[in-house]
């Protein structure tokens, strides 16, 4: 129960209450009501700023997002190869470069190739680059992708790798770090190109 | 009466100042009140047509107003005033002063004075109710609408006006208790 010492009388609050102070509208009042009927709503502003004159916005529009589109696919199409390198897996023989021990170190200087598959050219250019093809497509190594070893003499290892390299700018093929020596022959360098 | 037989101009010359008194004493202010009451009344002339007179035209007229008083309420912008407001304290010769100035002019200028200072009191104390109990309040003990127009115009059933006016006045007197 309420604690009615503690309150104003209900009789005085309504009294007060009914007694406030009446305001009143400024005399202008319906003029300014008025301007704001004149007023054409937001929705309808915006519809005509976008598409008035008909005849004109609409094919600017259309321009205008075709470019946006054909600027879209190309951006992506540009960073489509850097992505997939990024994300490309690394291969088991190429951390074993990474940690291998000190004896070891020189097979830095090989390259562990992953390409897209079988693109046509790259048997060819690898003979024309002077590499050899030793074993190709044949076997899966561990992380189930097909694979091509090749032997490249040293001495053109760099014009082999810069022919290879014309591949990957075009996006035929990424290059990744190194694998090995050739057993037999210390001038001759063996790689391993994957195949995708 | 259908709303394609009201003179819109009529309508706003005849309801405009109850409006007007609703929306100020519904947000304090006497700016905010009057954009209120503009924005009500521009409501009302696109809703006419609408109207289909299942209720008087200034109940219907009074929903508008206290639904865009609440809208207004819960606005971030009329909140950050509110704060604006409290920090500043009124302002000498501004516009919250001014309207504690329309009273009876019979009253001698101590007494209109007293009044003046009970009555921003009074609307402080309004001020400080929720929404609801807030439009209850205005409705039914400073407009003094019956308790079914204040459940038409704000669209709660008598029950729960009758409660939340129960709360709100019983809030207002606990507050009030010092000008008793």
């Amino acid at each position: 129960m309420e604690d009615k010492r503690d309150m104003m009388p209900e009789d005085e609050y309504l009294k007060r209450m009914s007694s406030l102070p009446k305001v009143k509208a400024p005399d202008d009042f319906l003029q300014k009501v008025r301007a704001r009927i004149e007023e054409r709503p937001f929705r309808e502003k915006l519809m005509h700023a976008l598409f008035v004159p008909v005849r004109i916005k609409i094919p600017l529009e259309v321009a205008a997002a075709t470019a946006t589109l054909l600027l879209v696919i190309s951006t992506l199409e540009v960073t489509k190869p850097a992505k997939q390198l990024a994300y490309a897996p690394k291969s088991d023989m190429a951390e074993e470069a990474v940690v291998g021990n000190v004896s070891n170190a020189r097979l830095a200087d090989e390259f562990c190739l992953k390409c897209e598959k079988a693109a046509p050219s790259l048997e060819e250019r690898i003979l024309a680059a002077g590499g050899r093809i030793i074993r190709e497509n044949a076997v899966k190594d561990k992380s189930g992708e097909p694979y091509i070893d090749v032997e490249v003499p040293a001495d053109r290892y760099q014009d082999f790798m810069s022919k290879l390299n014309d591949l990957k700018v075009s996006g035929k093929i990424r290059i990744m770090p190194v694998l090995k020596e050739a057993p037999h022959d210390r001038n001759i360098i063996q790689l391993r190109i994957f195949v995708i | 009466m259908s709303g394609e037989s009201i003179d819109f101009d009529r309508l706003v010359f005849v309801i405009k100042d109850k409006v007007f008194n609703l929306c100020f004493r519904f947000l304090g202010n006497y700016e905010e009140a009057d954009d209120c009451a503009q924005e009500t009344f521009v409501k009302v002339y696109r809703c006419l047509k609408n109207f289909r007179g299942d209720s008087s035209v200034s109940t219907w007229v009074y929903r508008i107003a206290v639904n865009t008083c609440k809208n207004r309420v819960a606005s971030a912008q009329y909140r950050n005033n509110r704060r604006a407001i409290r920090l500043d304290g009124p302002v000498a010769g501004g516009e919250d002063e001014r309207l504690f100035e329309i009273g009876d002019e019979k009253l001698s200028p101590d007494a209109q004075a007293d009044r003046n200072e009970k009555g921003e009191l009074i609307q402080k104390a309004i001020d400080s109710l929720p929404a609801d109990q807030r439009a209850v309040v205005v409705l039914r003990d400073i407009e003094g609408l019956s308790y079914e127009d204040v459940a038409e115009a704000t669209g709660l059933n008598i029950g729960t006006v009758k409660s939340k006016l129960s709360r709100a006045r019983q809030e207002l007197r606990e507050k009030l208790k010092g000008l008793a």
